[in-house]
């Protein structure tokens, strides 16, 4: 039988800040959300596991201290409250993605813009493109928004390139939505 | 030879199994242990694990602490090197887009193997069949 969640709880040292940072944005970043205080929850597989180890090590090393659970939820219902909340934060990340992406397509259609900065635009949204994968990665039960996030770029990337055009030879976008 | 490793295998691990088995030493059998010191009474070589030479180092994963040490330089072994590092460590140093369908395989691979050993039988072919597609692409 399988757990279907890792538990993760940690106690820093006060200082450095910047430790606690650091660890924070990494929780973040593999997708962990926070319940209640300060226990942190990822659904259970070989990578999510490799994740908190590794990040209990790093904790350890810096004189904190951690502990790790593998967990079922008792109640019925509560499962599902938990995915919930890991789509609901799923979600606004992809909806910043989006709004950072109709950003640049209006920037796009500015009148004046030059190569340059249809240039610049274009790099700023092939960043978006990687900041999507990883939500992509880290978007455990699929939230609500992804498509969207997915189309807004691809639609600024038409903007932004029938502008361009025909200077610039066609060049697709890749990756997203393959 | 022994070659032990930690247990409930991700990328990196599965992926040296398999470079270890191809490319360094054909007869390798494989144990699991939680850390260096244990995997040290076993008497095996230890890989991806803290502290030890075959882990991750200066940036490298363990896969790519194989592919040094044992000085192995096929450009192929290299492409998949880099999907390997973007799947494992995730800091787009590579433009790897291969590395978060690997990782999806992988994580779902183990979610339905439970037995390390059985996992590299089917992780094995993964990195076979990678390997080949890469060697017609590059080599």
């Amino acid at each position: 039988m399988t757990a279907d969640w890792l538990l993760c709880s940690y106690r820093l040292p006060r200082e450095p800040s910047r430790l606690r940072l650091a660890v924070w944005r990494r929780l973040k970043r593999v997708g962990a959300i926070m319940v209640h205080d300060g226990l942190w929850v990822l659904p259970t597989d070989a990578k999510t596991r490799e994740d908190f180890e590794w990040l209990a090590e790093e904790v350890e090393e810096r004189g904190g201290s951690v502990l790790l659970w593998e967990a079922r939820s008792l109640p019925r219902d509560q499962d599902s409250a938990v995915v919930l909340k890991f789509r609901a934060e799923a979600e606004e990340r992809y909806a910043t993605i989006a709004q950072a992406a109709r950003k640049l397509a209006r920037a796009g259609k500015r009148r004046g813009s030059t190569a340059q900065s249809l240039e610049m635009a274009m790099q700023q949204l092939r960043g978006l493109e990687r900041t999507l994968r990883l939500e992509r990665r880290r978007d455990y039960f699929r939230a609500a928004g992804r498509q969207q996030a997915e189309e807004t770029i691809q639609t600024a990337a038409a903007e932004i390139r029938s502008r361009a055009a025909p200077r610039t030879p066609e060049r697709r976008l890749h990756a997203v939505g393959n | 030879m022994l070659w032990v490793t930690r247990p409930r295998c991700h990328i990196d691990r599965t992926a040296c199994a398999w470079l270890i088995r191809r490319f360094v030493d054909p007869d390798a059998t494989f144990a699991f242990a939680p850390d260096a010191e244990t995997a040290g009474t076993l008497g095996g070589t230890p890989f991806d694990m803290r502290g030890v030479e075959l882990g991750h180092h200066e940036g490298r994963c363990s896969f790519e602490s194989v592919l040094l040490k044992y000085r192995l330089q096929d450009p192929a072994l290299r492409e998949l090197a880099a999907v390997v590092h973007e799947a494992d460590v995730d800091d787009d140093r590579f433009h790897t887009p291969e590395a978060a369908g690997l990782d999806a395989l992988i994580r779902g691979l183990g979610l339905v193997i439970e037995d390390d050993l059985e996992l590299f039988q089917v992780t094995d072919r993964v990195y076979d069949g990678l390997h080949a597609w890469f060697r017609r692409t590059v080599a």
